[in-house]
């Protein structure tokens, strides 16, 4: 058997297991059956290419394969972000201080789930409420109508937030909620269906009416807004956070109560959900509205 | 959204989709996120692996209009989802660990075992433990060529290293990994005789 330089076992094997012999020949100026000839004389071959095998074989077991809810929350998870379209670096950035925040995640779904919940129960009363099936059915179909009027993707700068507003990207008057902290320290019970029916009521009846600017201030547009506009960036985390609850159909900012606020909307269990969050803390859940 | 069917091969979706064709992105997602998982599962392990796909995704999402064709889309993703991995490992370290790592307890949970029967005898656990003590970049070659199935020049080039580097971090990873699966057989036979 001729002499051949020295090479390293480990990577002579490994290469064959992967059908690379010949190149690692190759590249050693070799011929690749005198190299195989050499390497499978070595008295330790055997158990080498045994360990090594064995290590590719382990790794090659399928992992466990991910459950279709989590499959879809991903999916979800970036689809939702192409809406806002921020640069490349900045999604990633974002993405990155979104791990940092390691139990914001939790606060927003708890936050997004109480208002769900709460709005659930008022569509359910609202429809208990109802003393005649014709007028339901009526209902009911004008809801479906109104429900093809949801708005979707971008939606800018909507300026001051009026519940009329709010309505009107679900397609018309719903069950409303607010709340005042992700935590639920103030958060409402359900509007009557009264209230509910009567989106002009005010705060005062238990919190359905979002009053930013009352008066000449709610027509004066978003070009006129006291509180400068969210960023894409505080948009888009707001978006990625709340795919985890549900599919975000639409976006925007806008000013509630003096303060920049984010708008979402959000398909969640065969509800659409008007979230109004805090700009700089999207599991604060500032007021919420939902068909 | 729900994952559809399109005949369309990758490369056909990539270039739509990077277009701006978004359910072409939806395809391409649906058919790769399991892929995706996988391969930041073997790098991240199994708590961080939902966030590092989480931002794999995330990633090609907003990068795809970057994709210029010159690889497989599936080279392209692997990189991606490699380099989301990597990152979520970097975030790891910087996180404080609730549970100092226990080398022991880690090989404890392994049963007594041979490591040349390795799809008998090493479970999740066992395999986890044992990728989380390799070098990360050895580990990463490592599951790019058995968990992703790429070979070394489509290693090459998602690492951006030189085919010689894969080879050899490939195999040192390889060697790496027999030895801790290996060496858990002496501790575990202990432990058995002593529950004897």
């Amino acid at each position: 058997m001729p002499d051949l330089p020295s090479f390293d076992t480990d990577e002579a094997i490994s290469a064959t297991l992967d059908g690379e012999f010949d190149h690692f020949a190759a590249e050693l100026g070799l011929d690749a059956l005198d190299l195989r000839a050499h390497l499978t004389a070595r008295p330790d071959y055997g158990d080498r290419l045994a360990a090594m095998e064995s290590a590719r074989s382990a790794v090659r077991v399928p992992v466990d394969e991910i459950d279709d809810v989590t499959r879809a929350r991903l999916l979800r998870g970036a689809a939702a972000t192409v809406t806002a379209d921020p640069p490349v670096d900045a999604a990633v950035d974002f993405a990155a201080a979104r791990r940092r925040n390691g139990g914001r995640m939790l606060r927003v779904l708890s936050a997004a789930a109480a208002v769900v919940l709460v709005l659930g129960i008022g569509t359910v009363l609202l429809a208990n409420r109802d003393p005649d099936g014709n007028q339901r059915s009526a209902k009911s179909a004008a809801d479906h109508a109104a429900a093809g009027n949801v708005r979707s993707g971008d939606l800018g700068d909507l300026g001051p937030l009026s519940s009329a507003k709010l309505d009107s990207l679900i397609g018309g008057p719903a069950v409303r909620d607010r709340q005042r902290s992700a935590a639920g320290n103030e958060a409402s019970s359900p509007d009557s269906a009264d209230a509910s029916l009567e989106p002009k009521k005010g705060l005062a009846r238990g919190g359905a009416e979002p009053n930013p600017t009352s008066g000449p201030t709610a027509r004066r547009g978003a070009a006129e807004a006291r509180v400068p506009p969210a960023t894409t960036e505080q948009i888009a985390a707001c978006q990625t956070e709340y795919a985890e609850v549900g599919e975000v159909r639409f976006s925007g900012t806008g000013e509630y109560e003096g303060r920049t606020a984010i708008v979402l909307g959000v398909e969640t269990g065969g509800q659409n959900v008007v979230f109004v969050v805090a700009a700089n803390d999207c599991a604060n859940v500032l007021y919420s509205v939902s068909r | 959204m729900e994952p559809r069917s399109d005949s369309r091969e990758d490369a056909a979706l990539a270039r739509a989709a990077g277009a701006g064709d978004r359910g072409a992105l939806d395809v391409l997602l649906a058919r790769h996120v399991d892929r995706v998982h996988a391969v930041c599962r073997r790098i991240c392990g199994p708590d961080d692996a939902l966030d590092a796909t989480q931002d794999a995704l995330i990633a090609i999402t907003r990068s795809i209009g970057r994709f210029d064709g010159r690889c497989a889309f599936t080279t392209w993703m692997h990189r991606v989802a490699t380099n989301a991995a990597l990152d979520e490992l970097r975030r790891r370290k910087r996180r404080p660990d609730p549970v100092p790592p226990d080398e022991s307890s880690a090989i404890a949970l392994a049963p007594s075992s041979r490591a040349g029967d390795p799809e008998r005898v090493v479970d999740r656990l066992d395999l986890d433990a044992a990728l989380a003590r390799i070098p990360a970049e050895f580990r990463t070659a490592v599951v790019l060529r058995d968990v992703a199935d790429l070979d070394y020049a489509e290693i090459a080039e998602a690492l951006a290293v030189p085919i010689g580097t894969v080879r050899s971090r490939i195999a040192r990873g390889r060697a790496a990994l027999a030895r801790e699966l290996g060496n858990r057989d002496p501790i575990a036979d202990v432990q058995g005789r002593d529950h004897a």
